[in-house]
């Protein structure tokens, strides 16, 4: 036994082992040994993107190497409809599984036939999709899937609730006589998302299938609409029809009533969780500008449903109502609320202090909120910070997601000037998540020193247009994350590259778990001349420049941070030496490194550098499932004409017309590219000669550099089949390309109308 | 009260009642025959990997017990997400593969699904990326298939080259 160490694991545990492998490489081992091979047929999951291969085998065939399958997942390969649903169509059942999610509902009438022990269904079929087998079938597939005993349902098919409706559903189920006292009792579900619905199709599940069904288990609902209409009426519908329901969700739905209490009003008791996404609801009297919407709106709903632990209101409308409302009294806040989301209110939400009659929260998002609030206490400073108004009076919170109102660098120190304290901000002792949006960096690094209890933080717009000093001194240093495993860092502004990884490598000193992390910056379109670091500096620093990963910057995380699975740096370009570094030999994520993000300065294709040390890289990297690469600015001593130029593999100088070079471009947008390119073993040698110019549009040029891409893609696809995802893109040279374009267009005014986009 | 487990090599383990518990046999043992203090014999784990799942169970006693329920088919393998390995369990999983299959049947014997999710993520990261043929030089193992065999195997599978 020793001298085969695999061998000693029964089928069962090999089976465990192959779960965690893609289809493809399941596949593969299959011919490893015998054992292992017949260990491949326990496999009790199917996930597959369905390619024109697998559609000419059939999906029994292909099925037959896995008798013992509980989830499959059918989903579109390469926009490919027709293998996808013609691969669903060759399904006849099966006899063990429990879980389908498909892309077609092609697969649909085996399913539900055939495939006895069939409990969870997720339909999510695009309204392009192809469906011959609709009409063919000629049975009622709602009533097919709601008479089948499902416990969970997630439909999203709109043609498929514009070809059968849940009225007939529910008739055909009475012509089975499976109705009893006038309703059909649906005792197995307990979960059902509807989604794509148009008012056509909302119309006819609340009025023509709510009323006479009762939906006995059902706890979670979620309804997804395009806009479509929900008279109130339906909501009261729904209460009848689902006595045991504790969750509810409703997104993109206009919903009726005179105003927010007639809405609240009908909503069951019992419900524990209410989340309304992009919903257009009835509001309040707001004739007088000072009342407080999100207060209001959450006043009435704690009110209301006693038990309620989760509310999410999520950029909504509220209209006001028509007529002035006598508000009766009712009672503030709630003990049991334990998540609240409150987004998109604006100016409506004209304070937060309200959030002191919500003690047991301990999740909570907000947006627009200001900086600083009144002091509720009156006594000492007028203002204080919204953190130490939020953290003292909610204490038991451990997700906090703050969105600050943009503000630039400095807080509007003319107001704030007398209030602000040397005051340690407030304390949350169980604060494991916390996401900001907009924060000064001042600010920021004293709430982190506070919290080393955090294990995920998220810090969006970050201002940057002037480099912190702060995160120089010793204080930064004191910032210590021992929990942190995930760190998202974007700022905005000139300095953005260089603050956001001062702050990553800062914020990271002690965060050996640390995981994913994702950095990213952005500048203003139009760049001001800021200060640069040499100047804040003295004596100068030999800190890098600043718009370039480069390998020092590396070199300290994996140092920092050895078991990083996730890494995404955007807005930012890696150097030669950076790429270098993650493939050295010592580099410690080469065993944990899940998905790669990066930008690069410089097009693969061209730079053999960076095309050497990104196929290097696949070499080493061999858990790698996504890679991204970004083309994000070319470099500075290369215009247009010279790489296009060498994409044809003439080398065109600089001073040329640049326009050559495009017209190269144009022709190789041809329709026989494929097979031009294909040829071509080397990568360079695709352009041939044909057309004149004037047959282009600033169309070609888009699929032209979709297929660059997707070429260069597919490459490192080939050297890397492991990777699941592989995507390179280029805005920039799009761009470039484009100028050139309309600015030849401009001068020689080929074709006339030919300008169309 | 510490509980004492022994090894098939008879060396023996005294630990926390709280670390036995991360090992679903050894809590459903406490509990039907109660703290005898007697030995429980483990003659399926030889001592030296005993120690090791001995420190894992030390590392994670106060993580939350997953409930039994949510374990139960609940999308079982597709939530089975390979992105959870944290640096500690990274640094302890480094081991030789002998090893590391000695410590995934006892994770399996003992019932400490964790340590099982841990040690065979493990190994399928090993198997990524790599050809049959690697695939047998790393772990050892004969080829047992004809050449006809495979080939045929190799064709029945082809629908699967571009999957």
């Amino acid at each position: 036994m020793l001298s085969a160490p695999a061998q000693i694991l029964p089928a069962e545990l090999l089976c465990h082992i192959f779960s965690y492998l893609t289809l493809r490489e399941q596949i593969q081992i299959a011919v490893v040994c015998k054992r292992w091979s017949a260990s491949m047929g326990e496999a009790r999951e199917f996930v597959a993107r369905v390619t024109d291969r697998m559609a000419q085998v059939g999906c029994q065939r292909v099925l037959k190497c896995f008798p013992r399958l509980k989830v499959m997942e059918l989903r579109l390969h390469n926009k490919n409809q027709d293998a996808l649903v013609h691969f669903g169509s060759t399904f006849t059942g099966h006899p063990t599984l429990t879980h389908l999610i498909t892309e077609t509902s092609s697969i649909l009438l085996a399913a539900l036939r055939h495939t006895p022990r069939l409990k969870h269904l997720t339909l999510k079929e695009d309204f392009s999709s192809p469906i011959p087998h609709l009409p063919r079938a000629n049975v009622n597939f709602l009533y097919e899937i709601f008479t089948k005993g499902f416990e969970t349902l997630d439909l999203d098919a709109p043609l498929l609730f514009a070809m059968d409706t849940f009225a007939e559903a529910v008739d055909d189920a009475f012509d089975d006589k499976r109705g009893t006292m006038g309703k059909w009792v649906l005792p197995n579900l307990k979960r059902l998302s509807i989604r794509s619905l148009q008012n056509s199709s909302m119309s006819d599940l609340m009025t023509g299938f709510m009323p006479r069904v009762v939906l006995t288990e059902l706890k979670h609902l979620n309804l997804s609409s395009n806009e479509a209409t929900l008279p109130l009426a339906c909501l009261g519908y729904l209460a009848h029809a689902t006595p045991n329901l504790e969750s509810l969700h409703v997104a993109g739905t206009w919903i009726e009533g005179r105003d927010a209490e007639s809405f609240v009003e009908v909503l069951s008791r019992r419900l524990k969780e209410i989340v309304l996404i992009g919903c257009d609801l009835p509001g309040l009297d707001r004739r007088d500008d000072s009342i407080n919407l999100a207060e209001g709106i959450l006043t009435l709903l704690t009110a209301h449903l006693s038990d309620v632990q989760d509310i999410q209101i999520i950029h909504c409308k509220f209209r006001t109502p028509a007529h002035p409302i006598h508000n009766s009294h009712i009672s503030k806040g709630s003990r049991t609320l334990k998540r609240l989301s409150l987004l998109g209110f604006g100016r409506t939400m004209t304070s937060v202090s309200f959030l002191s009659y919500y003690p047991a929260l301990e999740t909570l998002k907000l947006d627009d909120v200001p900086n600083y609030v009144p002091n509720p206490s009156g006594l000492g400073m007028r203002y204080i910070p919204l953190w130490d108004f939020v953290a003292g009076a909610l204490v038991n919170l451990a997700e906090l997601d703050l969105r600050f109102t943009r503000v630039e660098d400095e807080i509007d120190h003319s107001i704030m000037s007398d209030h602000i304290t040397t005051v340690p901000p407030t304390h949350l002792p169980n604060l494991t998540t916390l996401s900001l949006y907009s924060i000064p960096i001042s600010t920021l690094l004293p709430i982190l020193a506070m919290h080393p209890t955090l294990k995920s933080i998220t810090l969006n717009h970050l201002p940057a247009t002037t480099f912190p000093t702060m995160l120089l001194k010793p204080q930064s240093h004191l910032i210590s994350l021992p929990n942190l495993r995930i760190l998202h860092i974007h700022a905005h502004g000139p300095m953005s590259p260089l603050i956001t990884r001062t702050l990553a490598t800062t914020l990271t000193k002690a965060s050996q778990g640390l995981h994913t992390l994702h950095v990213q910056s952005a500048k203003p379109a139009l760049e001001t001349h800021a200060p640069t670091l040499a100047a804040l500096l003295s004596p100068p620093s030999p800190l890098p420049p600043q718009d370039a990963i480069d390998s020092l910057w590396i070199s300290t995380l994996m140092s920092q941070c050895p078991y990083i699975r996730t890494l995404r740096t955007s807005g930012q370009t890696l150097t030669h030496d950076a790429l270098a570094r993650l493939c050295a030999p010592d580099a410690v994520w080469k065993g944990t490194l899940e998905r790669l993000e990066v930008a690069l300065r410089g097009i693969p294709r061209m730079d053999v550098a960076y095309d050497f040390l990104l196929k290097a890289l696949l070499e080493e990297y061999r858990i790698l499932k996504g890679l991204e690469v970004c083309v994000e600015r070319l470099p500075d001593d290369v215009g247009p004409g010279v790489e296009l130029g060498e994409v044809g593999g003439r080398a065109a100088s600089r001073t040329d017309d640049m326009m050559e070079g495009v017209e190269m471009l144009a022709r190789a947008a041809e329709p026989d590219w494929d097979a031009v390119s294909s040829s071509s073993s080397p990568s360079l040698s695709f352009i041939e000669p044909s057309q004149p110019l004037s047959a282009y549009t600033l169309q070609s040029i888009d699929t032209l550099h979709a297929k660059l891409c997707a070429r260069y893609a597919d490459d490192l696809k080939r050297l890397a089949p492991w990777l699941e995802t592989c995507r390179v893109w280029a805005p920039e040279l799009k761009r470039k390309w484009i100028r050139s374009f309309l600015l030849r267009r401009m001068q020689r005014r080929i074709g006339g109308d030919d300008m169309r986009v | 009260m510490p509980v004492v487990l022994q090894a098939s090599d008879n060396q023996q383990f005294t630990i926390e009642k709280a670390v036995a518990e991360r090992s679903m046999l050894l809590k459903n043992m406490l509990e039907d025959v109660g703290e005898a203090g007697e030995p429980i014999p483990l003659p399926n784990v030889a001592g030296s990997i005993l120690k090791k799942v001995i420190e894992y169970c030390e590392h994670h006693k106060e993580d939350p017990v997953p409930s039994a329920e949510e374990d139960k088919d609940a999308f079982e393998s597709s939530r089975r997400k390979a992105d959870d390995i944290d640096e500690w369990d990274a640094q302890f999983i480094k081991v030789g593969n002998e090893e590391l299959f000695e410590i995934i049947l006892a994770a399996n014997y003992l019932d400490i699904k964790p340590l099982l999710d841990l040690g065979c993520k493990t190994v399928a990261n090993m198997i990524k990326g790599k050809t049959p043929e690697q695939i047998r030089e790393m772990f050892n193992i004969e080829n047992d298939f004809t050449p006809e065999e495979e080939d045929q195997i190799r064709r029945e599978n082809e629908w699967a080259a571009d999957a």
